[in-house]
């Protein structure tokens, strides 16, 4: 009903590749697409810079992973040192006098690199073998930061990262910031939702799925998993510099430990594999509902007259996160894109679910 | 063993279980480098080629037990079997507009051919998960195809299809050699079938060979009798 699917004929290949094939799916994509635009007139500055600004830039890193473990199939758990590789040379880049659109580059390349090597181990081994080997360069990784005041500034120390700036332009203003993340995200996605339609996309699900009949088709799946490692490295890359330059604003190696690297995976899991849209949905589940639910209990406990203790306080929040997280999981365990897709199929058909596939 | 397939011609390959047909077309592909010999295609030599290499030399194949993307549309299954004459790659996605979609769109005018050709309109925006496996065998043909091969070779195109769906599948295999002047190496246990469209076979039986030549005077062998249902003086 809501869609309208009525009377929507393609009679050309061009439009039959549309990304939205369905009216009532580009509208909603154009009008939230509209909202993150608006946004800074939208909400306040204190949202916008701490929430909807990280909100962007986890997603844009989570869709890279999602690259990697949707699309290609290998498991990642050392996203957040790749991250990390990026963040530091982009900001030592920036302090050695680089403009920033160069700095973010040389994160994304040195992130590019570093990042392929993980293929290797990841040609060698699947599965849980190959989570557990990017673990483990997680850690060396984790040890070279804490270990190089070169890299680092010392340990426990922290770098600052030089005032952002594009064209010339020093960005400095909460609005400013959050368009950077805006444009960086929406580069990000569209470049996920163009894989969907070409063959690099349908080359790297081959590899996912079978590689014997990969290979039988031409499919060379040693070269699409180092495609597939160094794609989604120089997103991440590029995200963790992003991440420094607009809100942490100083690098330390504790933004990147293996507890982020996890939760990357999370925010790809929660949200669906392969699913862009769900991506945006897991990195909000685990980004931003802690805090909600934090305010939620708070008032709550305000409201109700109750004396909660500082613990209990700190508790429940963790604990209703963590429930929210598995009854997800339970309904649906492709994820939220999923959860989502279910409720358009159904709207699809509404109130002819008859008609439902 | 040694044997040749002509240019043109449709090749039947039959044996009992375990006699060896699918290790032949395994060490065809490269994915069982053999320990002896030599194979050549098109008077090159590509023993030992890696699958995707072979696949690139113009070797097309379809498995025993399926081997399409479940996850995928029938249309991107098909498009996939395309992949050796496009250039997919970072760049051409991140600029799609400009470069992929050119290419995309040629691709997937060669792909409507086949589509029309199998009849397999109807459902190409079906998930392969979803539809009866006759059709998957069909799906596979087409993904096959339209990678252009020299060779193409079908490991049982009609396991479990009834008469029906057999008759199609040999006329789309005697059309698909009509129109592309493909060879075919078919692998098959209808009898019916080889002596049907076969131009010349080989019987195999313990890895050896122990007749080829036409069809019908070869089925007609006391040996291959022997090899497949057993000794009649039993």
């Amino acid at each position: 009903m809501f869609y309208r699917l009525s009377g929507i004929h393609h009679t050309n290949y061009v439009s039959d590749t549309r990304l939205y094939k369905i009216p009532a799916d580009r509208n909603l994509a154009l009008f939230l697409l509209a909202l993150g635009l608006a946004a800074p007139f939208l909400v306040g500055s204190l949202y916008l810079n701490s929430y909807m600004l990280p909100w962007l830039v986890w997603t844009a890193a989570a869709l890279g992973l999602n690259l990697v473990t949707g699309w290609a199939g290998q498991l990642h758990l050392g996203y957040a040192a790749v991250m990390a590789v990026g963040a530091y040379s982009a900001v030592h880049a920036a302090k050695y006098g680089l403009p920033w659109e160069f700095a973010l580059l040389i994160g994304g390349i040195s992130a590019a690199v570093i990042g392929s090597l993980f293929a290797f181990a990841a040609l060698r081994v699947k599965g849980l073998y190959l989570a557990l080997t990017t673990l483990a360069m997680q850690f060396v990784m984790d040890w070279v930061l804490t270990h190089s005041p070169a890299i680092s500034g010392g340990s426990h120390a922290s770098l600052q990262a030089p005032t952002f700036a594009l064209l010339g332009q020093r960005i400095t203003s909460d609005t400013g910031l959050y368009y950077v993340a805006f444009g960086w995200c929406l580069l990000v996605t569209i470049f996920m939702l163009n894989l969907r339609r070409t063959g690099l996309g349908r080359a790297l699900v081959a590899v996912r799925e079978k590689d014997y009949a990969a290979a039988i088709l031409g499919v060379n799946s040693f070269y699409y998993k180092i495609v597939a490692f160094a794609t989604s490295s120089f997103i991440a890359g590029v995200s963790g510099a992003i991440l420094v330059a607009t809100f942490f604003f100083l690098a330390a190696p504790e933004q990147f430990s293996v507890a982020v690297s996890i939760q990357v995976l999370a925010m790809v899991i929660v949200g669906g594999l392969g699913s862009i849209i769900g991506t945006y949905f897991g990195v909000a589940l685990i980004l931003l509902v802690p805090g909600v639910v934090n305010g939620l209990v708070a008032e709550g406990a305000g409201a109700l007259g109750l004396q909660l203790n500082v613990e209990s306080l700190a508790h429940i929040p963790n604990a209703v996160y963590g429930a929210l997280i598995i009854i997800i999981l339970m309904i649906e365990p492709l994820g939220l894109g999923k959860l989502y897709g279910n409720i358009r199929d159904y709207l699809r058909v509404w109130p002819f679910d008859q008609f439902k596939k | 063993m040694d044997f040749s397939i002509h240019k043109g011609e449709i090749f039947g390959l039959v044996g009992p279980n375990g006699s060896g047909k699918t290790t032949v077309t395994n060490a065809i592909t490269g994915f069982y480098p053999p320990n002896k010999g030599s194979i050549c295609l098109d008077g090159k030599d590509i023993t030992g080629t890696a699958p995707h290499k072979v696949a690139k030399l113009g070797v097309a194949r379809t498995f025993q037990n399926l081997a399409l993307f479940n996850g995928m549309s029938v249309l991107e299954n098909i498009l996939l079997g395309r992949h050796i004459h496009m250039k997919p790659g970072v760049l051409p996605t991140a600029l799609y507009w400009w470069v992929a979609r050119p290419s995309e769109i040629r691709n997937r005018e060669v792909v409507e051919e086949v589509i029309e050709f199998l009849q397999l309109e109807s459902i190409r925006n079906e998930l392969v998960d979803g539809i009866p496996i006759g059709l998957k065998k069909r799906v596979e043909l087409a993904r096959a195809l339209v990678a252009e091969p020299h060779l193409l070779i079908l490991d049982e195109p009609m396991a479990g299809m009834n008469q029906e769906e057999k008759g199609y599948m040999a006329r789309f295999i005697l059309d698909a050699r009509a129109e592309r002047g493909i060879s075919v190496l078919l692998i098959e246990h209808h009898m019916d079938v080889i002596t049907g469209i076969c131009d010349r076979m080989l019987a195999l039986n313990y890895g050896e060979m122990i007749a080829s030549g036409i069809p019908k005077e070869v089925v007609k062998d006391p040996r291959v009798v022997e090899a497949y249902i057993g000794g009649a003086h039993g």
